[in-house]
């Protein structure tokens, strides 16, 4: 294809991800687990209030490697959610477009909600 | 007879008249569940434990209650919020598209007055 040099129009299969891609759609993806995490939430308080009964088989679901798992996939989307909000706070001021500034948060951010995640379940246990 | 422009006509009155309510409403929940939000974890990592009666014992001191019926409502609502956009990028179709975002209002008040009866349940020790 002859386009005499000049610079193509990216297309899905040509673009090279960015990480501000990855941030991008993982901010919607955690809004969304914590969405259902939500209602676990809800459940807790609920069953808390429904008895000693009610809230023991709450807890030990919570308490299998499933429960924990999630627990921790639940924590992970709160900060790196928390963090990127911050980061979208920012855009909302006008600042922080540039694409190495934009480039360079996305990895702070990502790489806060790890540090934050791990440390949280480290002082929890 | 105006002699307004179209475009004058609608400026600013944003999508379907609402103007900048959803991004606001937004922001300003957005703020709110970072200070609660980060109030949860912390109280999460000081609780002496997570029997029933430690539960109890966190959920009903009447400022955790407080915090706890603010952090649920805002939750939903920002949550609800979200869950919106979600499905009208994503589900094609005007009627299930509809459905969707009843479906989505449904479950989001009902899991926040379940939470708020609860709280306030555990709080007035009923």
């Amino acid at each position: 294809m002859s386009n005499n040099g000049r610079p193509l129009s990216p297309h899905i299969s040509i673009y090279r991800w960015p990480i501000t891609m990855t941030t991008s759609i993982l901010h919607r993806a955690t809004g969304v687990v914590m969405s259902v995490g939500f209602i676990v939430l809800a459940g807790w308080l609920f069953d808390a209030a429904m008895g000693a009964e009610t809230y023991g088989s709450f807890m030990s679901c919570m308490d299998s490697p499933m429960g924990k798992l999630l627990l921790i996939g639940w924590s992970f989307a709160f900060f790196f959610h928390l963090a990127n909000g911050v980061r979208h706070f920012v855009w909302d001021s006008g600042r922080g477009f540039e694409k190495a500034t934009a480039n360079a948060s996305s990895w702070f951010v990502l790489i806060l909600a790890l540090v934050l995640t791990v440390s949280f379940w480290v002082v929890q246990s | 007879m105006s002699l307004r422009t179209p475009l004058g006509n609608v400026l600013g009155l944003g999508s379907a008249k609402e103007g900048t309510g959803h991004f606001w409403g937004q922001r300003l929940s957005g703020m709110g569940l970072l200070i609660l939000g980060l109030w949860f974890v912390c109280s999460a990592l000081t609780m002496p434990g997570f029997a029933h009666s430690d539960a109890i014992a966190f959920i009903g001191a009447p400022l955790n209650a407080v915090l706890l019926l603010l952090l649920v409502v805002t939750m939903a609502y920002h949550s609800n919020l979200g869950v919106q956009v979600v499905v009208e990028d994503y589900v094609h179709g005007h009627g299930l598209k509809l459905t969707a975002l009843i479906l989505s209002r449904f479950a989001h008040t009902f899991f926040a007055v379940a939470a708020v009866y609860a709280i306030i349940k555990i709080g007035l020790g009923a």
